[in-house]
């Protein structure tokens, strides 16, 4: 049999791949973007003040935290991204 | 003979077909056992390098010091990471202009830990062809257990993975007597199943679909392309009209060249593409088919290389041009950048000083006149060694500094933060102005830090 004979391999949905690669470049965005915020403010510096809650101004619970708010507004732009170009109404 | 075999796998993904690609060995298969053997030995073996007295590779994220053999890293050092990113960004530009996707064929983290996984698949499910037969046959006890004793050694290699990764980030000795006594933090324990989740999905599931649809250089890396980059390429002059051969495989029938279309590099290929019909972004260069085909060339006694590690200007006759304008602009750039890194980093200044305003008062009249603004400062000794630092205060006429005491020591790799109140005497300043404060070393005073810093008088 030749090779032309068999099915391709089947694509993936179109929503399946806007969530996945939405979830992915919003991760690597959200890590950039906790690296370098952290690098210049130090959580701990945080406590002092009463704005912030103090639970912050420990450190693996600030990054973490920081991380994932990162991450949350960066999924929501890559989401919205992916919805908008995948929805526009084609003539 | 079915090339690639796929079969519908609606196990995880609906629309997905499960590939098998065929194993092979050969020269490239066995480079890149090499080359995977290496860069698990170092990321598996690193977190347990000692180094005067201490892990040699830390990155210590609640005390914010990162070590890496005998240097010290403070957050101030963070553009010397961003600088270090650059370079290896520019490496791969420098390596994929040369050598085309040598990275996704030998160093890429997805080849190298789906490579592990596959092994374990084989171990444990047999060759490729048992694994179709096991995938489509009924739920015997066999295939349960052959099913089952793949998961134990993919989950335990999965997590063994994440507390590795977190191993870099916590020191390893304590991590490995955390896990033994079940007794790690919540963020510990979730950085490891979350690493070891991620190792498990993509290299056991998601495969050559991260590849295709999630990674961002196998989208890019055409532009760093051009006719003499080294690709796969599948030598059409040399080996069309393909054609099978009758049973005697030497004997050519007139007419053909030198692909018998047995598809056996289509069968190896882990993205399921067939070379033979040119370059397509799916390739990861992994060299399978050309393993594959080499094997093939050597039994019907035609030389190898039908499909080889070629430059389009080769595969059309023209020679190949390593220095073109392209390739000497990376190289030079990164040779700038690598000496100027490796000059930063051994002629850093072992200290670094933040001053940050009192917050409570612009500024303060004292009983006898003068104007004081208070100011805390850290003093950061980057050094392996203890010093005693002097501040002072220049740009600021008759300005005295003053803190808890003349000088202050601080220990090797330790941050202190000092409070100290600058001095002028009254009505010499009015508004704000800028000021610099300066740390030196007593002891050698080589070291030393200028910050800038506003002091505040009334109006
Ligand atoms: S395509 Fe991307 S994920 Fe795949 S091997 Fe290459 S660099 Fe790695
Ligand atoms: S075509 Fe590319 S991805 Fe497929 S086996 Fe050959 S080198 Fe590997």
């Amino acid at each position: 049999m030749e090779a032309e004979d068999q099915p391709p391999p089947l694509e993936w949905s179109a929503l399946r791949e806007g969530i996945a690669v939405s979830v992915w470049t919003s991760f690597l965005a959200a890590s950039a973007e906790t690296m370098v915020f952290f690098a210049y403010f130090d959580p701990m510096l945080l406590g002092s003040d009463e704005l912030p809650p103090t639970w912050l101004a420990l450190r693996p619970v600030a990054y973490a935290a920081g991380f994932f708010f990162f991450w949350a507004f960066t999924l929501s732009a890559a989401a919205l991204t992916a919805y908008m170009l995948r929805s526009r109404p084609h003539s | 003979m079915t090339a690639p075999v796929a079969a519908a796998d609606d196990s995880l993904y609906a629309a997905h077909q499960k590939l098998y690609p065929r194993e092979v060995g050969g020269r490239f298969a066995r480079l890149r056992i090499l080359a995977v053997a290496g860069l698990l030995g170092v990321f598996y073996g690193l977190p347990w390098v000692r180094w005067d007295g201490r892990q040699a590779v830390l990155f210590d994220l609640p005390a914010r010091k990162f070590y890496i053999f005998g240097l010290t890293f403070f957050p101030q050092d963070f553009y010397l990471l961003t600088w270090l990113l650059i370079i290896a960004a520019l490496s791969l530009f420098f390596f994929t202009a040369v050598g085309g996707r040598l990275w996704c064929g030998y160093a890429c983290p997805q080849t190298v830990w789906t490579e592990v996984f596959v092994w374990m698949e084989r171990l444990t499910e047999g060759k490729w062809a048992r694994r179709i037969k096991l995938d489509k046959g009924p739920w015997t006890a066999q295939k349960l257990l052959r099913k089952a004793a793949k998961q134990i050694l993919w989950v335990s290699f999965a997590v063994f993975t994440g507390f590795s990764f977190v191993g870099f980030f916590v020191p390893v000795h304590e991590l490995a007597a955390g896990v033994a006594a079940l007794k790690l933090s919540s963020w510990e324990w979730y950085w490891i199943l979350f690493y070891g989740f991620a190792t498990y999905g993509n290299a056991g599931y998601l495969r050559e679909q991260v590849c295709k649809y999630m990674c961002p250089y196998a989208r890019f890396q055409s532009a760093m392309f051009d006719r003499n980059t080294l690709i796969i390429s599948y030598d059409a002059q040399r080996g069309e009209p393909r054609g099978s051969r009758g049973r005697d495989a030497a004997l050519r029938p007139p007419g053909l060249g030198d692909c018998i279309d047995c598809t056996l590099c289509v069968q190896a290929c882990p993205t399921g593409i067939d070379i033979r019909k040119g370059l397509q972004y799916e390739c990861i260069a992994c060299a399978a088919c050309i393993d594959a085909c080499d094997e093939v060339m050597d039994k019907v006694g035609s030389p190898r290389g039908l499909v080889r590690y070629a430059t389009q200007a080769e595969i059309d006759g023209k020679p190949t041009r390593i220095a073109r304008p392209r390739i000497l602009v990376y190289a030079s750039l990164l040779c700038l950048l690598v000496v100027g890194f490796a000059f930063a980093v051994s002629h850093r200044m072992p200290l670094d000083v933040d001053v940050l305003r009192d917050r409570n008062a612009l500024y303060r009249e004292l009983n006898d006149g003068r104007i004081e603004n208070v100011y805390s400062i850290r003093i950061i000794n980057k050094d392996q060694q203890a010093h005693e630092f002097k501040l002072s205060a220049s740009n600021l006429p008759n300005a005295v500094v003053d803190s808890d005491s003349p000088t202050q020591f601080v220990n090797a790799e330790e941050v202190k933060t000092v409070v100290a109140r600058v001095r002028v005497p009254g009505g010499q300043e009015h508004g704000g102005r800028n000021f610099l404060i300066s740390a030196q070393a007593v002891d050698e005073p080589r070291i030393r830090v200028t910050s800038r810093a506003r002091f505040f008088a009334e109006p």
